[in-house]
This record gives structure tokens, sequence and C-alpha cells, in this order.
């Protein structure tokens, strides 16, 4: 598969995912019939409200109210970093229904974004007129630490750098030791520019045991285009394997990111993600994509469904298969060997039953929810040719692949956005594996 | 005999009413650090918890301003980057007005500390207390007509917050402008006329 081809692979499967042309072709209508249409109404100014500084967003630009707060006081954010979680803009002209679910999805993400403790998005009619409506956004500033931790290593860092959408986050420990940082909105604009560098060692890590230890060396630069607050973008330049005897495994990889809210349920939402690769030292190739979707029947219960594809047409080194073991929430979490779930092609479907069953407090006062989950997995995987080097085994089960079991997730959220995911989960053979990740699943 | 039993009567009862005149001084006087320290915190939360402190076992009142008085240290140590001792405070504090209010829950002074506390908590830390806050605005709105003009005007301008966050902003609205309607000229109807300035 040529790069090209997987570079459309990934944006026209996000595209259908994301329903984008459908959304611009309904949003281009609603604008043609706005003038005639009196049910349409238009945004003459968002107000941004941070903390008591006033900013009025309008077809002009940010203007700030010095006379909203006293001289000299100073927000630690900027604008800019509150405009770019906001799905509403100046001059926005849409339905009334509309207009009030794109606050409340602004409303969401903002909360959701950790970079604020309290988020109001509110639609009020304007002094303008009958039709133009005022967005009073308001906002308290959050804490910015940020911490983590997993098998054998620690996370911590800070995000809201500058005052922007940035963060700077870095791991140490046996086995994992690195930094990330991320600026996503440079210069006020949906540029988003990243880096990141991890050395998985001195320890054995998961996913990293081929090869030789002083090889296990991961970096990557990003660069991203913000096309909605939910829709990203972006390409990824990473080197993999490297180090002091291996210049590596090298890829480019043209990505799509999407996250859409569900006004139903509690905290419902679906997503996905596609993602090419292109190898050009190994002139190959492959491509994958995952949608995702949680739908919450209460507060505390919700269904969690996921799906996954991947596909190359090429037969790939087992460094650059395909990896159904180690990945987190993209893995078949039963017993099956490291062998059994790496390979070419693959397709994907889980599902979990999640519910909240204890909230309490950590001391001092952080507040922590255990959530217990039931879940499923499917997979067929196309071992065939995986492991031209030798590193995977040709014989492997190619049939269907399943797990069933039990998990349980310990979830720090606001301030600290730290995750812990432990599952135990058997196949129809009855063969049995713990997994122990940072993450909050899908 | 009976003279001096009544002497002794008058005594313990002068003795206790001074007492009760010492603690209700002693009260007012928390209460006054308190209100200082909302806006100044520095040098007051200390005077204020020494004395409330001493009283938050024996007053219901004392006890939800001394809950209170700590929150208000919370935030003097989030803006010193002691996070974890703002959350040990705000945990702290909290504890100490929902068990004021459980203690006494007829007390619309309480209530009224609780209401705005709760408010500002949940805007300014992860601590998330607006159904407190509810039930709080819920209860005083019972008993309106037993409220002085202050604490109903306090009421309007808190039940117009909740309402916004609720995003109900016509009922907030309106309970702006009752605040300034009941309670002319005061604080809380400044704040709500800004508040309205700002949805406007």
């Amino acid at each position: 598969m040529k790069p090209n081809r997987v570079f459309a692979f990934a944006v026209v499967t996000l595209a259908f995912l994301a329903g984008i042309f459908p959304a611009a072709a309904q949003e281009a209508a609603q604008g043609a019939a706005q003038e005639s249409v009196p049910a349409t109404v238009r945004v003459s100014t968002v107000r941004i409200f941070i903390g008591e500084a006033k900013y009025d967003w309008t077809g002009d630009g940010i203007a700030f109210d010095a006379a909203s707060v006293p001289s000299g006081t100073r927000t630690q954010l900027k604008p800019e970093t509150i405009r770019s979680f906001l799905s509403v803009r100046p001059g926005l002209i849409v339905a009334p229904r509309d207009l009030e679910r794109r606050c409340l999805d602004s409303e969401r993400r903002l909360i959701e974004s950790g970079y604020v403790y309290e988020a109001s998005v509110l639609p009020l009619p304007s002094k303008n007129g009958a039709v133009e409506r005022l967005i009073v956004v308001s906002v308290t500033e959050g804490f910015f630490g940020r911490f983590g931790g997993g098998g054998i290593w620690a996370m911590a860092g800070k995000a809201g750098l500058f005052g922007d959408r940035a963060s700077a986050l870095f791991w140490a420990g046996y086995n994992r030791n690195g930094f990330s940082v991320l600026h996503s909105d440079v210069g006020g604009t949906p540029l988003a520019l990243g880096a990141r560098l991890f050395y998985y060692g001195p320890g054995d890590y998961d996913g990293k045991t081929a090869g030789s230890r002083e090889n296990r060396f991961y970096g990557a630069l990003s660069a991203g285009w913000y096309l909605g607050p939910d829709l990203l973008v972006g390409i990824d330049g990473a080197l993999d394997h490297f180090g002091p005897s291996s210049t590596g495994l090298f890829s480019l990889q043209p990505c799509v990111f999407l996250n859409r809210y569900i006004a139903w349920g509690a905290k419902s939402a679906w997503g996905g993600e596609a993602r090419g690769y292109w190898y050009p030292d190994l002139e190959m190739t492959k491509a994958d994509c995952t949608a995702h979707a949680r739908a919450g029947f209460t507060e505390k219960a919700r269904v969690a469904l996921s799906g996954s594809v991947g596909y190359s047409a090429d037969d790939l080194p087992t460094d650059a298969c395909f990896d159904l073991y180690y990945a987190e929430d993209r893995s078949v979490r039963s017993g099956y060997s490291t062998d059994e779930l790496i390979g070419n092609r693959y397709a994907l479907a889980s599902a979990e039953l999640r519910y909240d069953f204890l909230s309490f407090k950590v001391p001092p006062a952080f507040p922590c929810t255990v959530q217990g989950f039931l879940f499923s997995d499917v997979a067929a995987i196309d071992p065939a040719d995986c492991g031209a080097d030798g590193g995977a085994d040709s014989s492997a089960a190619s049939g269907p692949l399943d797990a069933y079991g039990l998990g349980a997730r310990v979830i720090f959220d606001n301030p600290v956005f730290a995750y812990f995911t432990f599952t135990y989960g058997v196949n129809h053979e009855g063969d049995g594996r713990f997994i122990f990740c940072g993450t909050a699943g899908y | 005999m009976k003279k001096n039993v009544a002497c002794l009567a008058v005594f313990f009862a002068a003795m206790a009413i001074g007492a009760w005149s010492d603690a209700k001084s002693d009260l007012a006087e928390g209460i006054k650090y308190h209100n200082l320290a909302e806006v100044d915190p520095a040098g007051n939360v200390e005077k204020g918890k020494k004395i409330l402190g001493r009283l938050k076992d024996s007053d219901p009142l004392a006890r939800g301003y001394y809950g209170s008085i700590l929150t208000l240290e919370a935030n003097l140590c989030n803006q010193r980057k002691n996070v974890m001792k703002a959350m040990e405070l705000l945990d702290e504090g909290t504890g100490y007005m929902d068990e004021a209010v459980s203690s006494a829950p007829n007390v619309a002074d309480l209530r009224v500390l609780r209401m705005i506390n709760s408010y500002e908590l949940s805007g300014s830390s992860p601590v998330n207390r607006y159904a407190v806050m509810k039930t709080d605005i819920d209860w005083l709105e019972a008993h309106r007509k037993e409220l002085s003009s202050s604490d109903a005007g306090i009421l309007d301008l808190y039940k117009g917050l909740y309402c916004m966050k609720a995003r109900k902003p016509n009922e907030g609205i309106a309970a702006f402008e009752s605040c300034v309607a009941v309670s002319p000229g005061s604080a809380e109807a400044k704040e709500a006329e800004k508040q309205l300035a700002r949805y406007r």
C-alpha cells in the first residue's frame, strides 16, 4: 500500500465516522436557510469570564475589560486557551437548539480538560436584537499539576504552561523514563505541536521485550490541526526501537482523532481514531482505525463499546505488526500468547459493562472512584506471514480469539487525573491473564 | 438560711449570665474575624480560628463558622501553592459545617453561611457542593418569611448563582432582580447588579 493510500484510508474512514460531510452540508444548508427561517439565531458576542476577568470575543477579536478586575490582577489562563475548547464563535448562525447543544458540549469539554474547576457556557438573549445571542462562558482556573503512575514508573508534570493549552509531562522509574511536551493552540491558532522521547528501561517493559535492551528508545514529533474542538488531523514522525546499536524503525503516521458528546444519558460520548503508518526504510505500510462509544444509563452505570480494524498488505516485521497483546485499551484480555496476538491484519470488538460502586476521598481530599466492570473481547487476527524476521510464530492460531472477565478501575479525576486498571480474563479454552495498565479505558 | 441560698442562686445566675455573655461576645468576635478573613485572610484567619475553635464544641454556630474559616485558610494555602494542605482543610472545614447544620438544622444563619460557602467552594476547588447548596436554598426559601431583608437578599443572590449554574438563566436573572428589589443598596444587591450586567 502506497503512503498516499494510507493517508486517504485514514481520512476517509474518520470522515465517515465523524459524519463531517453530512455535518458540513447540514451547516451550509442552515446557513443558506437562516435568512428566511426565523428559528435560527446568531452569536454576536462570546463573553469569557476567567474568575472575574472579563473578555469579550467578537468578530474583531478578543478584548479585555480592564475594569473587570483590580489593576495588576492577572489570570493564569489566557482567554485563547478557553476559546480553544469552545464550539461556539461570534458570527455563528444556528438553530437555538443546536446552539444549546454546542454550549453544553463546550461546557463538558472545558470541565473534562482539567484546566478549570468549574465551567458554565450559557446562551442568553442579546440586547442587539431578538435573533442575536450572547454566550457567557464562566470558568474558574483549575489545578495544573498532573500526576500518574503505572508498572514501576511515575509521572508528574504541569498543564496550562504560559497560560496556554500546553503541557509538559515527565516519567521516571524502573522501566519507563522520558518526557512529553504538547502545545495544542500554538499562537492562539488550531495548530498543535508535540514531542516525546522515552527510554523503556533499564528494567523489562511489557511490549518492548524483543531486541536489545539498550535499543528501547522511542521518540516522536507530532503536528496537527484542529478542524473543530473535537476533531484533530495530524501527522506523527516516530522512531521506535532505537539506541546505541540500532538506528530504529522510522514511520510517518497520518492520523485523525475525533470525539463527540451524546446528549442522552450520563457522560455519554463516542469517538474514534484512524492512523496510517508508512515505514520508508521497509517500504511497507499499514493502517488502523478504532471507534468507541460510552453510554451512561445512570450516573453510575454505563456501557462502553469499542471496535477496531487494522490492515496491511505487507508482511510486517514483528516490531511493526499490530499488537493486540500489550496495547492499552485495544487488546484481547485473556491468556493467549504474544505470538497469537500480533499480526498483519485484525478486527477487534470489545464491550464493557461498568459500574461506579464506590466513591470516596483519599486523604487529604482527592476524589477517587472505584469502578467495577465486566468485559468481553472478540478478535480475528491474521498472523500468517507476520514475523518475516522470525519474531512471530507463523503457526499461531488465526481463528476467533476471545476474552471474558472482570476488572476494576481506580479513577482519580480532577485535579489529579491518574487512572489504574486491573483486569483478569479467560478465553474459551480457559487460559487466563491478569493485566494492569494506567488508563481509564476506551 | 433562705437568704443565703437566694444570694447563692443570684451569684450563680450572674456567673452563668456572665459566662453566656462572654461566650456570645467571643462568638461575635470570632465571626468578626471570620468576616474580615473573607476580605483579607492573612492574620485574621488565625485570630478567628483561635476564638471559634474554643467555642466550636459548645455552639453549633461557632462550629459552622469554624468550618467556614478553615475553608478560607484552604484558599490561602492554595494561593501559596500548598495544595495538599488546602485539600485537607477543605475536607475538615466542610465536615464541621455539615455537623453544625445537622446539630442545629433550624438556624437560618448556619444555612446562609453554608449556602455561601458551598457556592464558593464548588467554583474554586475540586469539591462539588452544589447539592448541599440546593438543600440550603430550599430550606431558606421555605422559611423566607422569617428571614431579615439582608438574608432574603443573600438568598436571592445565591439562588440566582445556583440557577445560572443549573442552566436556568431566566430563573437566575429573576432571582438577581429580586435581590436588588429586596435588599436595595446592600452589598448583595451590588453583587446581583454585577451579575445582571454579566449576562446582558
